[in-house]
């Protein structure tokens, strides 16, 4: 049961953009669709929605092909736009009545949706004296855009919600009200599919995920099962001394370094316990010592970066 | 199961069109436009009794003329006499003269609501002819004199019939209108009214013309609504909430609307027009004028279901053209690229008027059948060759039948072709690159792990 994408491909001409994409969502929450500009992350989620056709490869919800017809989809597509020259209110009522709901609803949906992405001005100005706020798309700023590109997508209240960059382009304040949204979808038992570039974004949010890069699946799993796999190999030292012979002695190596404060990779526990070791017995102050995973970031970069050398 | 679909598929054309409706009449140069049409309409009959040469229209009004004396010099052997039988010309003096040219232009300087007229024959020719003039500072308008000089035309044409001394029976028999006609014997047997080849193929003319305005106004349209999402960056939203289908029937069926809705307003106008100045002129000289602006003998007497017929071709060709509109007007990205896209769309809709308009000369049953029921050709030919009794109801039905078949084809290839092309940005593609890009992009897949 769930959504499920199995052995997913697309070429062009000779150049294969999606490889035999494969995975699988069981339960509610987030799953990750990562990748490089161009690994064919959006060509991925738009055969999954159908609207390009596919080579090779299925996709399903709860064991059946995934339709329009058969799985209330919501959408925030990359490629982002609204009809410029018509009132917001109309084209949000016109896309969730196209989605099978009804005129009234839609607009009690749209009244909520706007209230909690703070944009009621635009659709329902509290006094006449304010009736000018009530603005087209082209007035619109980029973010406010965006939050009705948002809303349009859960108009329908979807069960699988497709998020492809959602926060790109947000303000702080706006990127907050954001992810305080797909929070809540995520209480509310969504199935939701992320792709961003924004790492700390996704490692907030997801529980599986995929890497994806050049077209083929780089890496995959559950977050937190990665991250083990990788085990503590990423040290943190602050002192208020230089600490760099010493930890270099330790044959430990130093990736960055601001200060006295050192981002180094270990090994292993046993490098950095040897290390440890050795900092106590010479004396040496230590402000911070912490051994700890490695970030999706680091993850990412170590799976895709060296490709990228080449 | 499929008839749930084709319900689902209907209601979403029909959210499609209401949106697109309400959002085309929502830009201002729209209700502007509508406006004047409606404006247009409504002045058209007043504006054709003011611009009609005939003076009937104007007699009929009991208003006197401007012109107070009028210098006559008959060089024919016809004595004309004043036309005191118009109310317009009861107390306008009649002043029978010899006088040379230079005398009368020296009376009408000095007199300002005076005219002359010169009734003459030509001596070669046989020809008579009524000159009328004015001085230069007169308060006479050539249409004034214009209408006047007509009136004494039909003074000499009774003054000739008098001498000749024909009575008012064989005079009414003289002036009446002989048609040439050209029908089958089945036909005439039938009684079928039908109409001579040189009437028939002007107003097939006009027809094809007509047909050619809307075909023309709605590619321009159509290519700019399938450019809209994408220019929009909407594609992906519209196309997770609709079928590139419905989406595509819906808007064409929108523009359908803003036409008759264009038709209905200009055409409501020159209705309550004619019914309004009807009150007050008398209107026949409008049948004519448009015959005789066609070249035609006489103007078809359109019944309703001949007008449900024309109306029901001119939409079948519409929705033809709409959806080839539709099938190269898929690869714009770009305002640029709807001079390409257009351009064929044109192409293809003349080769159908040129076919509809040089095969029937042929004058072969079986040509003309076969034009008739080709839809490219048959969109322009069929429900006016079936009025004028060319071809038979069967074939007409036939042709009709194939239209509909052809539109439905079309749709879903243009359905099909729009959802291939919607990512496409770039250069407008040749027709042959535009088929090879949709249909050689579903290519077999390789192996698990094989790279290209």
């Amino acid at each position: 049961m769930g959504f499920a994408v199995n052995d997913l491909y697309k070429k062009y001409g000779e150049k294969v953009v999606v490889d035999h994409l494969s995975f699988q969502i069981d339960s509610p929450g987030v799953y990750a669709l990562l990748g490089t500009n161009g690994a064919g992350k959006t060509t991925s989620i738009r055969m999954i929605l159908g609207m390009l056709a596919k080579d090779g490869g299925t996709v399903t919800w709860n064991g059946q092909p995934l339709t329009m017809e058969n799985c209330n989809v919501g959408y925030l597509a990359e490629e982002r736009g609204l009809y410029p020259k018509c009132g917001l209110m109309d084209q949000l009522i016109y896309f969730a009545t196209l989605r099978g709901v009804s005129k009234a609803d839609a607009k009690k949906r749209i009244y909520y949706w706007a209230e909690k992405l703070d944009a009621m001005e635009y659709l329902k100005p509290p006094t006449l004296a304010k009736a000018a706020k009530i603005k087209k798309a082209d007035q619109l700023s980029k973010g406010n855009q965006q939050k009705f590109q948002l809303m349009a997508a859960l108009l329908s209240d979807p069960e699988l919600i497709i998020l492809d960059e959602p926060l790109s382009g947000l303000d702080p304040v706006n990127a907050d009200l954001f992810k305080g949204i797909i929070h809540e979808e995520i209480e509310k038992g969504k199935y939701l599919i992320m792709s961003s570039h924004q790492m700390a974004t996704i490692e907030e949010f997801c529980t599986d995920l995929t890497i994806l890069d050049r077209s083929k699946t780089v890496l995959q799993g559950n977050l937190a099962d990665i991250k083990k796999s990788y085990g503590r190999i990423h040290l943190y030292i602050k002192s208020e001394q230089d600490l760099e012979q010493q930890i270099m002695a330790a044959g430990v190596n130093i990736e960055s370094k601001v200060g006295f404060a050192y981002q180094c990779k270990v090994t292993g526990e046993e490098q950095a316990n040897a290390l440890l070791k050795a900092l106590v017995e010479q004396g040496v102050t230590l402000i911070a010592f912490e051994l700890c995973e490695p970030s999706l970031h680091d993850i990412f970069v170590e799976k895709v970066g060296d490709t990228h050398e080449e | 199961m499929k008839s749930n679909g084709i319900r689902m598929r209907l209601r979403e054309v029909g959210i499609v069109v209401r949106f697109a409706v309400k959002d085309h009449y929502r830009a201002l140069s729209v209700r502007i436009l509508l406006a004047l049409l409606l404006v247009a309409g409504l002045v058209s009959m007043p504006l054709l009794v003011f611009f009609n040469d005939d003076d009937t229209a104007a007699v009929d009004t009991g208003e006197r003329s401007v012109i107070t004396k009028l210098y006559v010099r008959n060089e024919t052997p016809f004595p004309v006499e004043a036309p005191t039988a118009s109310v317009r010309y009861a107390e306008m003096e009649w002043v029978p003269t010899e006088s040379s040219d230079e005398t009368m232009a020296k009376l009408l300087a000095e007199e300002t609501t005076a005219a002359a007229v010169v009734i003459s024959q030509n001596a070669e020719t046989g020809q008579f002819a009524v000159d009328g003039y004015y001085g230069e500072q007169s308060e006479i308008s050539g249409r004034e004199l214009d209408t006047l000089c007509g009136a004494v035309a039909e003074q000499l044409y009774d003054t000739m019939m008098q001498t000749l001394q024909v009575t008012q029976a064989q005079m009414d028999l003289l002036k009446s209108d002989i048609i040439a006609n050209t029908r089958t014997f089945s036909d005439y047997q039938n009684g079928e009214d039908v109409f001579g080849m040189a009437d028939s193929a002007l107003i097939s003319l006009l027809y094809s013309y007509l047909l050619l305005i809307v075909t023309a106004m709605a590619m321009g349209y159509i290519v700019q609504l399938c450019m809209e999402e994408k220019q929009s960056k909407l594609v992906e939203l519209v196309l997770i909430s609709v079928k590139p289908i419905s989406l595509l029937t819906g808007k064409i069926v929108a523009v359908t609307c803003f036409l008759l809705v264009m038709l209905v307003i200009g055409g409501g106008g020159v209705a309550v027009s004619y019914l309004v100045t009807s009150q007050f002129y008398s209107l026949d000289f409008v049948g004519e004028m448009i015959a005789g602006a066609l070249g035609v003998s006489r103007f078809p007497e359109f019944t309703v279901a001949s007008v449900l017929l024309c109306v029901v071709g001119i939409v079948l060709a519409y929705l033809l053209t709409a959806f080839l509109a539709v099938i190269f007007g898929s690869a714009c990205s770009r305002t640029e690229d709807v001079q390409p896209c257009t351009l064929i769309t044109t192409l293809f809709i003349m080769l159908g008027y040129l076919g509809a308009s040089f095969l029937p000369m042929m004058n072969h049953d079986v040509v003309l059948a076969v034009t008739c029921v080709f839809p490219l050709t048959g969109m322009f030919c069929a429900p006016i060759f079936f009025l004028c009794g060319k071809i038979s109801g069967w074939v007409m039905l036939l042709a009709f039948a194939v239209q509909i078949l052809t539109i439905v084809g079309l749709a879903k290839l243009s359905g099909t072709i729009y959802r291939a092309m919607i990512f496409y940005r770039g250069q407008y593609p040749s027709p042959a690159k535009l088929f090879a890009m949709v249909y050689g992009s579903k290519s077999k897949p390789s192996r698990k792990g094989e790279t290209s």
